[in-house]
């Protein structure tokens, strides 16, 4: 095995959670997820190569799959294709499990289909920060001041606070 | 840091937003992972080089037939027509072959706002060369087809049916791509303005 496949295996490995999760964000049902996840995975190949340590490693995968996702979703946008449901089915059911473990999973849901309410641009700042980003982490990822990603963020929070304390009531 | 919108802070979630993703995934074979995106991955570039050889073996089949009637062609107004052909097809091809030049795997990499920006720069020139379609593609080409048709054409109806031919093609080719100006990179364009609007500026 050659330095690129083993780089390429490590980073897959240490970022599987994150990449689910960005799947999930910018993928309609599982089916399309899937489809996100091959074509990132593609694309984490293909620019292997031209990544060379100005960034973290982790920063860099962040910013490949954000800007394959969202190139993804602005193509499918500009061809007018229609998006007539959604299936929310990304975390498995778990009717047997205890009760705690089926809240967080209600949370989870609920949580999810806030983030779907976000612009997709708003939507990779709650990913970076309910990962525990940094703001300069963020900035780096997106291309944008520290301070930019400090007032955003706030708003979106704000945003994303009002519309769960709906849901749960 | 919690920030209260109402009764609910974002952080409360996010322990369960980190227990959740994490686990390996049982099925997840790295070898057959590594396989699969190699094997993908130079399906891409074949599919990539076979484009590039049918467009040049095209526009050489172009260059050695009108390249032919240009040096032996008994009309002058045919052998001036054959030579705008080849000179035509050279010009299209070139021009196409430098507007893909776009360096998709390295903005990969590049921060959002930057690959964004790269990406509306790309979308503007292909704007610029669609809409200039009709003096680099549909100009030269229809007008080396037209004085080569008449240069050896007898003034009769055969000529005028291939004239009417070569015009309603050159108007048919500029006309599409009008539309896909209109239809499809103009929309793309907005979209891409706006969603760098949502990251840079202070939208929202």
């Amino acid at each position: 095995m050659d330095d690129r496949e083993q780089t390429y295996l490590r980073l897959i490995r240490e970022n599987r959670g994150q990449l689910r999760k960005i799947c999930r964000v910018y993928g309609d049902d599982a089916a399309d997820r899937e489809d996100l996840r091959q074509e990132i995975l593609l694309q984490l190949w293909r620019s292997l190569p031209s990544f060379r340590g100005d960034a973290d490693a982790g920063t860099w995968l962040y910013r490949v799959a954000l800007n394959t996702a969202l190139s993804r979703r602005r193509d499918r946008e500009t061809r007018e294709e229609a998006r007539l449901h959604r299936e929310d089915d990304a975390i498995p059911d778990a009717p047997s499990r205890p009760d705690r473990e089926h809240r967080e999973r209600e949370r989870l849901e609920r949580l999810y289909a806030a983030i779907d309410r976000l612009e997709d641009a708003d939507r990779a700042l709650v990913l970076m920060y309910l990962d525990e980003k940094s703001y300069s982490e963020m900035a780096e990822v997106l291309g944008i001041t520290e301070n930019y990603v400090g007032v955003r963020l706030h708003r979106i929070r704000k945003r994303l606070s009002t519309w769960l304390s709906e849901e749960e009531t | 840091m919690a920030e209260r919108g109402g009764d609910v802070t974002l952080e409360e979630y996010r322990d369960a937003w980190q227990g959740h993703g994490t686990d390996p995934d049982a099925d997840l074979d790295e070898e057959e992972l590594l396989a699969e995106v190699k094997e993908r991955s130079e399906a891409f570039d074949r599919t990539i080089r076979r484009r590039d050889w049918l467009e040049i073996a095209a526009a050489a089949l172009v260059v050695i037939f009108f390249g032919y009637e240009a040096l032996t062609s008994a009309a002058w107004l045919a052998r001036i027509g054959a030579a705008v052909v080849v000179a035509g097809s050279v010009l299209v091809v070139w021009r196409l072959r430098s507007a893909r030049r776009d360096g998709r795997d390295e903005l990969a990499g590049r921060p959002v706002a930057e690959r964004l920006r790269a990406e509306l720069e790309k979308v503007d020139a292909q704007i610029r060369l669609l809409e200039s379609v009709l003096w680099w593609y549909v100009g030269p080409l229809a007008a080396g087809c037209l004085l080569f048709v008449v240069g050896i054409g007898d003034g009769h109806v055969g000529t005028l049916i291939s004239v009417a031919v070569i015009l309603a093609v050159s108007v048919l080719v500029w006309w599409l791509n009008r539309r896909a100006v209109r239809r499809s990179l103009r929309p793309r364009r907005r979209e891409l303005a706006r969603m760098l609007d949502r990251i840079e500026a202070n939208g929202g």
